[in-house]
């Protein structure tokens, strides 16, 4: 396998989205194929698994495992297959394109630092490719690659390539995202994956695996202002070690830290040391933003789980009312009135839906400006939500990690996350996509 | 922030969770490098306290080195060790009509017996409510579509299916009744990463994985269905200079993966890692 054995760097995050039969799997597929990217036992597992469902070789068979998949050429669930070049690596993801699965797609684009929308250049823009655009804006993914596909299947034609690419360019415009770089490809074939395509000289433009090259992965919010989540407290020793994980900025013995909610008095206490173990941690005396942490303080002020701990400068804000733009994913509709469980970090509070408004709908992709009653499976909305205990929070604008959340329905055993959205600040309560 | 702290940071943070919300826990251990690894990210997640028990699933067919450096282990962690075999499965006893093992069934039928059957009989007796184990993505195209939280059924049953959703860190954190949680913190991890990181802190782990006469393991199971790959490599370092030029996978080793198509998935959706 040809891997990068430099890189310290973590690997690019790239999911694939797209409408059923654009042909997703068939192009990782290809790609890792012509990237030597696939082991020998993998390579043959592909020949024995295309052989047995009476194909040539099917690329897709690599990624879709299931036999379910693989005798019905879907893809049920998001997968992963890492693969590097000489100038990067990458775990590539693949998710599944029928609706029933749209919260394993989720799931995924939840995961990726970048996204690569695939088009048939036959069938066009679909209602599940506007949809895949729309949850890209939502979540606010800034690194999108566009592969108009199967252009074998039209004599590579130069025209039919340019009208399916301006329209994906007006869905960008009208979904605020950047103009992505888009590429006009045979997966099948190979044309334009890995290496550049003779049958289309019109084309002058990158590969899709150069512009994979070009893609960074997550940043680091090390410059932020100081958001540390608590997890919980262990009490192993003689002093409680309060552990949890730095989302934003960061911290350094002796400085002071201001833990939220708070409710009249304010809650402030010194980080008295960083505790560590292993052999590779030195006595740490400062903590920055991505890092899981074990800390001792000077006075622990009732501190429990779901706490978030600030610098006396720049808070967080603690809000009872929220607005949430909000993607839905449950059969079952979101109405007013609804008690939800609403989830960011480790905080978990009971929040009903005081009203909502902008939905849009799940299959005409048009806005409702007036108010609703309720959402449905696959509608984005921007919802209110009333909490009797404040969230602990920050506008998604502002800091994107703090400005998340899911939820759950309330009073519901075993209930699964429903929905996803991103907290709007006040003056941004206004449809933005 | 470099790639193994990243990772090293999301699996402590997902075995804190792990811990909040399922106080009835254990670890899954089976002497091979990722399983060392989870123990080093537990120490590190509790600050040096492993604080549920260590759970080794006894196919009776170790190698062994591996027992000898379990027991090593043992006393180095000073963990609490549960040790499980399916005797009625060796003996031939209970349910079984004759003795299940190498010598008289395929790879599939002793690794379902001895490893899944013996893993729900565990489970059953010890009354857990999740389990730690330490498979990741890279190994196997059925393990790449995991949660980091993955639900099991009252029979120990993955419903691969119809998965819960994961949005970023937000996990599965309910048992169906009578079911149990599979704890993935390594699902992110490569092969390279795990020895890079077992290089990066010092991590203990047996001496079968550095070549000897031109041979190494490079994944350990059950020993009469383990075979050794041609290999040089007898320090960490040459160990993943070695991966960067291999053409052959992690497993290729491991019989019962490839038995028959699908083999995983089927082996897997009824319980097993």
């Amino acid at each position: 396998m040809v891997s990068s054995s430099l890189s310290a760097a973590s690997p690019v995050r790239v999911i694939t989205l797209g409408h059923v039969d654009h042909g997703k799997s068939t192009l990782l597929g290809r790609l890792l194929y012509d990237a030597h990217a696939l082991s020998k036992e993998q390579l043959l597992a592909l020949e024995k698994a295309s052989m047995a469902e009476g194909k040539e070789l099917e690329p897709a068979f690599l990624l879709d495992a299931f036999l379910e998949e693989q005798a019905e050429n879907i893809t049920i669930d998001t997968t992963s297959i890492p693969f590097a070049t000489i100038n990067g690596s990458f775990i590539m993801m693949d998710a599944p394109g029928h609706k029933e699965f749209l919260k394993n797609m989720l799931t995924g684009v939840c995961a990726a630092d970048a996204a690569i929308v695939l088009v048939s250049v036959i069938d066009g823009l679909q209602d599940q490719t506007r949809r895949h655009v729309q949850v890209l804006s939502l979540l606010g993914m800034q690194q999108v690659i566009v592969v108009i596909n199967k252009l074998d299947r039209v004599a590579y034609s130069k025209q039919a390539f340019e009208q399916v690419a301006a329209s994906m360019q007006e869905l960008f415009n009208e979904f605020r995202l950047p103009q992505p770089r888009i590429i006009p490809a045979a997966a099948l074939l190979g044309e334009n994956v890995v290496s550049p395509s003779a049958q289309m000289p019109w084309y002058e433009g990158p590969t899709l695996l150069q512009c994979l090259e070009l893609l960074t992965a997550a940043p680091s919010f090390e410059q932020g202002p100081l958001r540390f989540v608590v997890q919980d407290i262990y009490r192993f020793y003689k002093d409680p070690l309060i552990v949890g994980r730095v989302e934003s900025g960061s911290l350094t013995i002796g400085e002071e830290l201001v833990f939220w909610p708070q409710a009249g008095e304010v809650r402030k206490s010194r980080l008295q040391s960083i505790e560590q173990w292993g052999a590779s941690s030195l006595k740490a005396t400062k903590a920055t933003a991505g890092q899981s942490i074990a800390i001792t303080l000077s006075d622990c002020l009732g501190i429990q789980r779901g706490d978030v701990a600030s610098s006396a400068v720049d808070p967080p804000m603690q809000s009872h009312d929220l607005c949430i733009r909000l993607f839905w994913l449950d059969s079952g509709s979101l109405s007013v009135g609804h008690e939800m469980i609403l989830q960011l970090g480790t905080q978990r509070l009971l929040a009903r839906v005081s009203s909502m408004e902008h939905v849009v709908d799940a299959t005409t992709m048009n806005v409702n400006t007036e108010c609703v009653p309720s959402l449905k499976q696959h509608e984005l909305g921007d919802v209110k939500f009333y909490l009797e205990h404040p969230l602990v929070c920050d506008s998604y604008h502002k800091l994107p990690l703090m400005g998340r959340v899911v939820m759950r329905r309330a009073h519901t055993a075993l209930s699964r996350l429903v929905g996803a959205g991103i907290i709007l600040a006040t003056n941004e309560a206004v449809m933005i996509l | 922030m470099e790639h193994l702290d990243r990772l090293e940071s999301t699996s402590i943070y997902l075995l804190r969770e792990a811990y909040y919300g399922f106080p009835k826990m254990g670890m899954l251990w089976s002497m091979g490098k990722d399983s060392n690894v989870l123990l080093a990210l537990v120490q590190k997640a509790f600050v040096g306290q492993i604080p549920f028990p260590i759970i080794h699933i006894d196919t009776t067919y170790e190698f062994p080195e591996m027992m000898a450096f379990r027991s090593w282990a043992q006393e180095h962690y000073g963990f609490t060790l549960i040790i499980h075999i399916n005797e009625d499965a060796r003996l031939g006893r209970g349910a079984y009509c004759s003795p299940i093992g190498y010598e008289t069934h395929d790879p599939l039928t002793v690794t379902h017996e001895l490893k899944t059957v013996a893993l729900a009989q565990c489970l059953r007796e010890h009354g857990f409510e999740a389990l730690i184990t330490g498979i990741r993505r890279d190994e196997d195209a059925t393990r790449a579509k995991e949660r980091y939280f993955s639900p099991r059924d009252a029979h120990g049953a993955w419903d691969y299916q119809d998965q819960p959703p994961e949005l970023w860190d937000h996990v599965m954190m309910e048992n169906q009744p009578g079911g149990h949680m599979r704890i993935q913190p390594l699902l992110d991890w490569s092969e390279r990463d795990i020895w890079r990181y077992i290089e990066r802190e010092g991590i203990p782990i047996p001496q079968m994985y550095f070549a000897r006469d031109g041979k190494r393991y490079r994944s350990l199971g059950c020993s009469p269905i383990t075979r050794p790959i041609e290999s040089e490599a007898t320090t960490i370092a040459e160990i993943i200079e070695e991966l960067v030029h291999t053409q052959h996978s992690e497993r290729a080793g491991r019989a019962q993966d490839h038995q028959e198509r699908y083999a995983m998935q089927k082996l897997r959706a009824k319980g097993f890692l």
